[in-house]
């Protein structure tokens, strides 16, 4: 809660300017029985005319002031809601993006989405026209009953008794509503990760016909959330209809001891129409209780879950005085480098040293813990045992953007931006990158003269995960990405399996074009790597072999074992 | 292919309200029983409701007047029973609609969500993920309040207008005319505004459904954005969407803020109009003082309700552009279904023939991406596809699944079409892998058994063993009943691949498609992992995409693809003497 009132601080004014209109617009509101009652004790039952033109006048006035009152009021509270919801939402959102890997690796994204998109709504709305109407659901009352109270001080007294009634049943409600809007919504977050990974993985769906088994599923869950809908439903069908009842009961008990205080002449006819109509008037605050504490409930159960994001702090945390490296030359070292993910050892004793320039060639199989190794160099996880060093300083010292920034990577699983291909290759410096820059990366990627014969060049939008693509065009696009940001360091992970032979090559012949830049390639075609300085073999997270080309040949161990089956026409492959 | 972004707004059809209101309340139409129900519910609270004034005015009139303090009582207990029905009745009411309304909701969302399984990759390919969802879940949520608030709040606020409306003119027709002159105001004024307000509400839906798409392509991508540094970036893109949603919303309120003080202008010139004409035109004593004291609480009763109105009037309005965009999505046709009469495909011995095949996509239909392909693929052969990106290898593959029409010519497996059997029993009878390989957040075993659903513990493992996936599996904390997050994140690609081989092994293809199946695992593994399928894929029709030659050398036929067609075809023995597109692919790798 105290979260949300900081959040008012810059809007505080123009709550206090709609709550002011807010008061104006019921103030009129109340004059308005007033004239009515002038309007009969007076001029109809008094027959002083003279007043006649005046109160008609009165009740024009209050009808286009209310008229105006209401709007500002109304506005100032949508747009305060609106930008409050919007803030929260970047404040969010920023924060989410600063999380490390892990948090993405036991999150699903329709879970982060739901706190984005549909929990800050909830916020959106209490801070919006819902705190409004609790504002003026209070000010309202209080009003009436100042109001009533002048009319007859004994007939107060009701009002007086029955809202804590109504309080207690609205607080009450506000509790239980509460747990079970926490439920709904982490329903929510269920129902949509069930959808987002069925359309995410839709090809993978229809390969195996499973549409039926997903429906299968989809309606399990759908059917839970129909379930939670109608526990909340339920509570609210037990305490609405109650509380309308007290104010029936309320309205009722008016009339009846108000009748009493007129037969025994402590109060005239007029006044009593005038006490009703106030009553009248408070009655539609009493209803709308119920509605404003399910509201607030679920917003407040929203900011719980969404306070519970913003606590979560990245598992990599930054220097607060980083180092700067002025110029990174890119070199890069390992010493004594070992990882550990839960009980399970991923790399342990690795050691290596990349002068400036040179490159690295990694080959190993599945699992071997090659890409740790590039994770580990962006700080996606930090080492246990042992350091990283990048022209001589430890990765940690260094800030992330400078860390990430000096490196560009390609990575295995490939994810493009539903957005053009220019923009795509420009990603990290969509705004000072120069076209020249986007053409020369994409030629040195081999990419140019496909990116041609698309509808629009550059401009084409390809979808998300560059689906419109084939496997090896996406690769030659997020090569050119990674090329366009020209960085001391390049590593390309298994980037250019897609890729056909002669493609591969071209590209290879391109890339060592490009000097003085440190290169990390991994790959299990042989042609991939063996022009490298160094190959490292990997194997269970240990390096298993080392050395370049020739004397790997040479060593006749796991590389030679590999080559002979690329190479060797005899070998059986594919048999 | 025309693709839309995140920046784009999605176009739309225009849709009439009134005919969009009416496909809404079908759904309602199948619960007639509950319906009437609730009708009758209605009509006893609403006659509660009514009634309820006059019974003050009795009190006050009669009683009070004639100071019988007992039948004041008697009738304040009358009023007690009344309110316990009304209490009772609301509560009924109020359950049967809820029932009723998340029941259609569920209806329509589970519609929806099977009209999306039926249609093609087209539809996906060019529009974000994010924005498909956004019509699933957030769309069709706002769609409940539209149900249940037009039926409990819409249809009784409306009665009760009508309802005192008929009292008034029962009581004293020249003042209810007075008092109602100005509800043709009101409506001028609520069709004006109404008319200006839809289509911005329509725009906020459309910059929802952007700032949606873009959060999901961020989180999906969250690696990336990290490794390019690019946080600044999409926070600049994201603060801009979330600006944009906000603006437009607050446009919108801009104009459907204007609903209230038309509310208020009206009911001010109607009290002038009931006193004014009353008094001035009537004479001051022609009208007793008790009609003066009901008429402002009808008054109050009658303005109530639309003030009510305006308040969910926004929402209304909101949601019904919400209610567009789901039947938008309902409204897209399947491009590929089953044929009318479709029948299932027979245990397929696995020959394969393409007579005449031509491809090009739909919206770019002078761009042939295969040209009259002509081929015949025996049972239990295995056809290597070879040729460089982009050729149409991937196509090839698509179109015997029929993932993808033919746009000429047909495609026969057993000497039946694919087009004349159902889509289920044709794709059922293929183990496909393709180069995005999803895996379903769960555990190892459930994504294993993706492949068949009835498989057991036993033939899960037996596959995981042949794809030489099981040692890594068991050296996981859970082994097989490892929990693994969407995309497999934990996993590594090569891993991920294995995986998804185990799944398309465990479904005991007929024919088996591997589209650049094992790109990413190392060669060592491969071999094992060929080792191990090999008595699984005896007699088995199978179709390999691959890049890495130790892959496709020992494979029955090659086939070289390039511009749209089979340029050879051969094993690698002869076509590596034919010395052509193959060959200098093969020695490509040498130098």
């Amino acid at each position: 809660m105290k979260y949300l009132w900081n959040y008012t601080k810059k809007y505080r004014r123009f709550y206090f300017l709609a709550v002011a209109a807010m008061c104006v617009s019921i103030g009129l509101d109340m004059m308005a029985p007033q004239i009515i009652r002038m309007l009969i004790d007076d001029v109809i039952t008094a027959g002083r005319m003279e007043l006649f033109g005046g109160l008609l006048l009165g009740l024009i006035g209050i009808g286009l002031g209310r008229a105006v009152f209401q709007y500002v009021k109304e506005y100032t509270f949508d747009c305060i809601g609106a930008k409050i919801g919007c803030s929260i939402r970047k404040e969010l959102f920023d924060h989410i993006q600063t999380l490390s890997v892990e948090y993405f690796d036991s999150h699903n994204t329709g879970e982060l989405m739901a706190r984005v998109k549909d929990d800050v709504e909830k916020i959106w709305n209490a801070m919006g026209f819902v705190g409004m109407l609790a504002i003026e659901c209070v000010i309202h009352t209080v009003l009436v009953i100042i109001f009533m109270a002048r009319i007859s001080p004994v007939l107060t007294l009701l009002p007086l008794v029955i809202m804590p009634v109504i309080a207690w049943c609205a607080i009450r409600m506000e509790s239980q509503m509460g747990q079970i809007y926490e439920e709904i919504s982490e329903e929510t977050a269920r129902l949509n990760t069930v959808a987002q990974e069925n359309l995410a993985g839709v090809r993978t769906v229809k390969a195996f016909a499973r549409e039926r088994y997903e429906l299968k599923k989809f309606h399990r869950r759908n059917e839970e959330y129909y379930r939670l809908n109608m526990k909340q439903a339920r509570m609210m069908a037990f305490y609405q209809p109650l509380i309308s009842a007290l104010g029936q009961g309320f309205l009722m008990a008016v009339v009846l001891l108000g009748g009493i205080l007129v037969i025994r002449d402590s109060m005239t006819l007029g006044e009593l129409g005038a006490f009703l109509d106030y009553a009248n008037n408070i009655i539609w605050p009493m209803e709308l209780v119920g509605w404003l504490s399910n509201d607030l409930a679920a917003a407040a159960a929203s900011n719980r879950k969404i306070q519970k994001v913003l606590k979560e702090t990245p598992k990599v945390k930054e220097q607060s005085n980083p180092q700067v490296l002025q110029e990174v030359k890119g070199e890069i070292r390992f010493e004594h480098v070992g990882l550990t993910l839960g009980d399970r050892e991923i790399l342990t004793d690795i050691n290596v040293n990349l002068q400036p320039g040179k490159t690295l060639g990694i080959m190993g199989m599945t699992g071997s813990g090659k890409t740790s190794l590039v994770s580990l160099l962006q700080r996606f996880y930090d080492a246990d045992q042992g350091r990283i060093l990048l022209d001589g300083a430890d990765i940690r010292n260094l800030s992330l953007n400078q860390l990430r920034g000096s490196m560009a990577v390609v990575m295995q699983d490939i994810f493009l931006f539903s957005d053009s291909v220019s923009q795509n290759i420009r990603t990290g410096q969509k705004e000072t990158m120069e076209e020249p820059t986007v053409s020369w990366a994409a030629d040195k990627a081999g990419a140019h003269s496909f990116i041609h014969r698309l509808s629009l060049g550059y401009d084409t939008v390809i979808g998300e995960r560059g689906v419109g693509l084939s496997g090896g065009q996406k690769q030659r696009i997020s090569i050119a990405r990674a090329l366009a940001k020209k960085t001391p360091v390049l590593i390309l992970d298994d980037s250019t399996s897609a890729l056909d032979m002669e493609t591969e090559r071209e590209i290879q012949q391109k890339l060592k074009t490009i000097e003085g830049v440190t290169k990390i390639i991994i790959g299990h075609r042989i042609s991939s790597v063996k022009d490298a300085d160094e190959i490292l073999i990997m194997e269970n997270g240990r390096i298993a072999e080392r050395g370049n080309h020739k004397s790997l040949m040479e060593q006749r161990g796991r590389y030679y074992d590999t080559w002979c089956v690329q190479y060797g026409e005899e070998e059986t492959a594919w048999q | 292919m025309a693709v839309n972004s995140i920046r784009q707004d999605e176009e739309q059809l225009h849709v009439s309200k009134l005919s969009m209101m009416k496909r809404l309340f079908a759904y309602l139409l199948s619960y007639k029983k509950d319906l009437a129900l609730v009708a009758a519910i209605m009509a006893v609270t609403l006659t509660i409701s009514m009634t309820w004034p006059l019974l003050m005015e009795l009190a006050v009139n009669r009683y009070v007047a004639a100071k019988d303090i007992r039948g004041l009582l008697r009738l304040g207990v009358g009023a007690l029973l009344m309110a316990a029905v009304f209490a009772w009745g609301s509560r009924t009411r109020m359950i049967i609609m809820a029932k009723l309304s998340n029941r259609v909701l569920m209806t329509i969302r589970q519609e929806l969500y099977a009209h999306i399984q039926t249609l093609s990759f087209h539809f996906f390919d060019s529009r974000p993920t994010g924005k498909i969802l956004a019509r699933i879940i957030g769309d069709v949520n706002s769609l409940k309040d539209v149900l249940s608030d037009s039926i409990t709040k819409l249809v009784p606020d409306l009665l009760t207008v009508a309802g005192v409306a008929a009292i008034m003119i029962g009581k004293n027709i020249y003042l209810a005319m007075a008092a109602l002159l100005t509800v043709p105001l009101l409506a001028g004024g609520m069709l004006f505004i109404q008319t200006r307000a839809y289509p911005m509400w329509q725009f906020y839906r459309k910059k929802n459904s952007n700032l949606n798409a873009f959060v999901h392509e961020d989180f999906s991508g969250i690696r990336l954005v990290q490794s390019f540094a690019a946080e600044a970036e999409s926070r600049k893109d994201f603060y801009q969407l979330a600006d944009q949603q906000r603006d437009s919303f607050c446009q919108a309120v801009r104009c459907a803020d204007c609903f209230g003080p038309v509310v208020e202008v009206t009911w001010g010139l109607g009290a002038f109009f009931l006193y004014f004409i009353g008094i001035r035109f009537l004479g001051r004593d022609a009208v007793e003082v008790g009609t003066y004291l009901a008429f402002s609480t009808y008054l109050a009763m009658f303005w109530s309700p639309i003030r009510n109105l305006a308040s969910f009037y926004n929402k209304l309005t909101t949601n019904l552009s919400a209610a567009e965009r789901v039947f938008d999505i309902l409204d897209t046709p399947a491009e590929i279904t089953d044929r009318e009469g479709a029948g299932i495909l027979p245990p397929l011995t696995g020959k394969v023939e393409f007579r005449h095949v031509s491809f090009a996509y739909e919206d770019e239909p002078e761009r042939l991406i295969l040209k009259d392909v002509n081929v015949t693929v025996n049972p239990g052969e295995t056809i290597a596809l070879v040729g460089p990106t982009g050729a149409g290898k991937t196509t090839i593959v698509n179109l015997i699944g029929r993932f993808y029409e033919v746009t000429d010519g047909e495609i026969l497996l057993d000497g039946t079409s694919v087009r004349e059997v159902t889509l289920e029993s044709l794709r059922s009878q293929m183990g496909i892998m393709t180069q995005d390989n999803f895996l379903f957040s769960g555990t190892i075993r459930d994504n294993i058994r993706y492949g068949r659903l009835d498989a057991t513990d036993e033939e899960i493992e037996a596959a995981a063993k042949a794809v030489n996936a099981h040692e890594f599996i068991m050296g996981l904390e859970n082994g097989y009943e490892t929990e693994i997050s969407e995309r497999g994140s934990r996993l590594s690609i090569g891993q991920r691949q294995l995986l998804a081989f185990a799944r398309t092994m465990v479904s005991n293809p007929r024919i088996l498609i591997l589209d650049e199946a094992t790109s990413s695992i190392d060669t060592h593994t491969e071999r094992l992992v060929q080792q191990g399928i090999e008595h699984l894929l005896a007699g088995r029709t199978s179709f390999v995409v691959a890049h890495r030659l130790s892959t496709i050398r020992k494979a029955d036929r090659i086939f070289v693809i390039d511009q749209g067609n089979i340029l050879e075809q051969g094993n690698h023995r002869e076509l590596m003497e034919k010395k052509g597109a193959y060959y200098q692919l093969y020695q490509s790798q040498f130098e």
